[in-house]
């Protein structure tokens, strides 16, 4: 069998730390993961894509190695920030990977991480790739008040070549079918079944047993496998008969990681454990167990980039996976916010318009200065609610929502209104036969919802078609408000 | 004739259309290149001492803070002088027509005018709500307005009026197409006939797809000098003899017509008498077809023909190549494309080749006089700039 194995390594953990002490105040009564003390958190600006960035770079900057020498990338993750694109291509944009470079995404179980190994391994074995860059990469959260909640975030990268300071042995798997961990299709968050002693002894140990036998793991000194905790790590350990009965790699400060996990504790392994052979083990409850054994025979370099850590309380945690958010900044190009601008149109809203006293054109909105003669001095009145069709047109291309298009816009002459430039609205026509719209058509004014902006209503004046003989008109020249008789 | 004189010596237009692969500084940077790369006298980018700019979405689209360093930055133009001009879409035009100023004051011997506009980088639906932005203040524009329906307005009203046909408005997408599939530079090079117009589908009644510019990435440029230095720089320089800008009130309520656009007209009126010319005296001009009935309006407003005759004018053959005068040879902006603070600068391109007789295939023989028709909004500006070969 060709010589395939990996060459290095490199890890990345976020520096947040949420205590499991903190949940368990809000959450009394729920059991919490074994043994582990705080779970990682990864930052505001931080997910899955960037923190896989972070652990390829410490990786390929630990030997030197070229980003043109990779010729393969495989991503695995269960919590990458998009449903359908690919996590891989954003991951390799990031690190300047040719275009041409195959990529490939491993993405909705936690087994993920051991088969994007093996991807690689296959692929080099193969001759398709001659260097192979794996990206395992977590950020899970769990239903809150639940022994699942509490998930870590962290990010590795390993490079799989040919020849290599170590190298693959049989690979095996082991299949279930019933989950007691899911995260439902739209759903933010993992679920379980609240069983954990049926989890570890029904489905974890037979799974892993089995993948065991599968591998001829007699000749593996060690187990790599992550820990769902801290506690059912040992245990399994113990029950498996191994020579180390506790991970290598300091679970108990970041919790669970998910697909990443046993890649995690096989680097561990790795550092501490020179010229041993490890089974390297990814399981998930309900789906099965996948695993291969790794022979160390050189010195296969771990990096690391583990920045001091920060605690972080469990308000923060929320907002930063967005369970709790707070108040956007007011965007500049805001049409119908709460500004002082708004509050100045106040006429609009009643519709009010200026009488000119001068040349008596009704100023629509209310200006300073007459559209018409330029004079200062006006009367405020109440605009006609009535009029006709000035110029119309249908509007088929528009950005109106959340009514469909076509829409008609126009401009309207008030009824009775004789100035030159004043006395006329624009507006948009509803309850209308749009196919039937024309000039010189009679329309009544309607008081509408224009739009929402930051969950403020806009509300103002659109035009409906009438007929002639629908409405009555009052004395002062302004139609009633009854709103019977829309055509 | 503008004060003491100012021509345009050197003219640089990159090819408008879809550039996804160009940034809006890539455009200017290599609009800039096109300025110096065959010169032919002595004019160099250490000569220019001022420049303008006129680009009108900067802050709608690229969400900037409007500065001339968007200028400076990208071409190292930095510290010379850059001075921002936004006048919505005649702001081109306008731009021109204040670098002529200065160089006509005697402030400086030669200037650069460039336009650019990135308008690509959205979607075309979220251009035209970056477009509406530029209206007017919002609170007071109806809603479901568009930039197409500033103009279908006068369609609407000149097609009840009889002034016009709705064939009338197909043909000159036609027409301007036909020119445009003549110029190596234009976005949509092919021709189309007035069946397409019409079955093309409908934008704002009774505009359709075919009669309206496309949603188009450009850059174009000029350098503008004291006209007694021209022959220093080129040995057919084209002077600007006349310019005028006008405005009109900012919303569609408060016009007074439509059918006409006030701005225009004044500014041609303007513009003529500047240049001691009128309208009987153009040879070629480059008109702000935004809109197929804008080339309409346009004919009339600028005293092409009567007020009225704007269809049996353009049935004619008159606007056409080879016709009496030709009217947006480089296929206009429905052919040619309309990338907003570039088309101003773009329209006076095409008058300084058509003038030096290197318009190649769209060439009209024996141009003299060159126009330029440019209208922002919905007619609130417009901008009249004309050139006469030295």
């Amino acid at each position: 069998m060709i010589h395939v194995g990996i060459e290095a390594i490199g890890i990345y953990v976020p520096p947040g730390r949420l205590a499991i002490a903190e949940l368990r105040q809000y959450w009394p009564g729920v059991p919490t993961p074994g043994g582990v003390q705080t779970v990682s958190v990864a930052g505001f600006d931080e997910d899955i894509v960037t923190m896989g960035v972070e652990a390829a770079e410490v990786t390929l900057a630990s030997i030197d190695a070229p980003v043109t020498s990779i010729d393969l990338l495989v991503v695995a993750t269960c919590s990458s920030p998009y449903g359908e694109h690919s996590a891989a291509a954003e991951i390799g944009r990031a690190l300047g990977l040719s275009p041409t470079v195959a990529i490939v995404d491993l993405a909705g179980s936690t087994l993920g991480g051991v088969t994007a190994v093996q991807t690689a391994q296959n692929a080099v074995l193969a001759g398709s790739a001659t260097r192979a860059l794996v990206v395992v990469s977590e950020r899970r959260r769990g239903v809150p008040g639940s022994a699942v909640e509490a998930l870590g975030a962290a990010a590795i990268a390993l490079l799989v070549v040919q020849g290599g300071p170590s190298k693959f042995g049989p690979a095996a798997s082991f299949r279930h079918g019933v989950p007691t961990r899911w995260r439902s299709e739209n759903s933010p968050v993992l679920r379980n079944y609240e069983d954990a002693r049926y989890e570890l002894t029904g489905q974890i140990e037979p799974a892993v047993s089995a993948v065991l036998g599968g591998l001829a793991a007699s000749t593996s000194t060690h187990l790599a496998i992550g820990p769902l905790d801290v506690r059912s790590h040992k245990s399994l350990s113990q029950s498996m008969k191994f020579e180390s009965d506790s991970a290598s790699f300091d679970f108990s400060h970041t919790g669970d990681l998910g697909a990443a996990g046993p890649l995690v504790d096989l680097a561990g392994l790795i550092a501490t454990q020179p010229g041993s052979t490890i089974a390297c083990i990814g399981v998930e409850p309900g789906s099965g167990a996948v695993g291969f054994t790794l022979a160390l025979e050189g010195v296969v370099t771990v990096a690391r980039h583990q920045p001091e850590p920060v605690s972080v309380s469990y308000v923060e945690y929320l907002q930063r996976f967005g369970v709790i958010e707070g108040t956007t900044p007011p965007s500049p190009i805001v049409p119908y916010a709460a500004t002082p601008g708004a509050a100045r149109a106040d006429s609009e809203g009643s519709l009010a318009g200026d009488r000119c006293e001068a040349c008596g054109s009704l100023n629509v909105p209310p200006r300073r200065l007459c559209i018409d003669c330029g004079a200062g001095r006006f009367v405020r009145e109440r605009a006609s609610r009535v009029g006709e069709v000035v110029t119309f047109n249908v509007q088929h291309v528009v950005a109106v929502h959340p009514e469909p298009s076509p829409v008609a816009v126009g401009v309207i002459r008030l009824k009775g209104e004789k100035g030159e430039r004043g006395g006329q609205i624009s507006a948009m026509f509803c309850d209308s036969n749009l196919d039937g719209l024309s000039v010189g058509q009679a329309v009544e004014l309607v008081y509408r919802r224009l739009g929402v902006d930051d969950g403020l209503v806009k509300y103002g004046w659109k035009v409906r078609t009438v007929t002639t003989t629908s409405r009555s008109e009052s004395s002062d020249g302004h139609g009633d408000l009854t709103g019977k008789g829309s055509s | 004739m503008i004060g003491s004189g100012v021509s345009v010596v050197a003219a640089g237009l990159v090819r408008f259309g879809e550039r996804f692969e160009s940034s809006y500084e890539d455009l200017m940077v290599d609009v800039w290149g096109a300025l110096f790369d065959t010169p032919e006298g002595n004019l160099t980018q250490e000569r220019v001492e001022a420049a303008w700019l006129s680009t009108a979405l900067g802050g709608l689209i690229r969400r900037e803070a409007v500065t001339g360093a968007s200028l400076a930055d990208p071409l190292c133009f930095y510290p010379r002088p850059v001075t921002r001009i936004e006048n919505a879409c005649a702001g081109g035009s306008d731009a021109i027509r204040n670098a002529a100023f200065a160089v006509a004051a005697g402030i400086y011997d030669v200037v650069v005018v460039l336009g650019v506009e990135k308008m690509r980088d959205l979607p075309t639906k979220a251009s035209l709500i970056a477009q509406r932005g530029t209206m007017s203040h919002l609170w007071w524009h109806p809603r479901g307005a568009t930039s197409p329906y500033l103009f279908g307005q006068h369609a609407t009203v000149m097609l009840e009026q009889g002034r016009i046909t709705r064939e009338d408005m197909a043909l000159v997408s036609v027409k301007n197409h036909d020119h445009g599939k003549l110029n190596p530079n234009a976005f949509m090079r092919k021709s189309i006939t007035v069946e397409q117009v019409l079955a093309s589908p409908p934008v704002c009644e009774p505009l359709t797809v075919l009669d309206c510019c496309p949603t188009t990435d450009g850059a174009a440029a000029v350098v503008l000098c004291r006209s007694d230095l021209a022959y220093q720089f080129t040995d057919a320089p084209v002077e600007l003899v006349g310019t005028g800008l006008a405005t009109d009130t900012m919303y569609s309520h408060t016009k007074p017509h439509f059918g006409q656009q006030a701005a225009a007209i004044r500014a041609g009126i303007d513009a003529y008498k500047m240049a001691g010319i009128g309208p009987k005296d153009v040879d070629i001009a480059e008109l702000h077809d935004c809109f197929t009935v804008a080339e309409l309006l346009a004919y009339e407003d600028l005293g092409f023909c009567e007020r009225g005759g704007a269809s049996t004018w353009l049935r004619s053959g008159a606007p056409a190549l080879g016709g009496a005068l030709p009217c947006n040879p480089s296929g206009g902006l429905l052919s040619k494309g309309h990338p907003i603070g570039a088309t101003g600068v773009a329209q006076l391109c095409e008058v300084f080749w058509q003038l030096r007789g290197e318009a190649g295939q769209r060439q009209v023989d024996g141009a003299h006089i060159g126009l330029t028709h440019n209208v922002g909004g919905n007619g609130q500006v417009a901008c009249v700039n004309i050139a006469r070969r030295m």
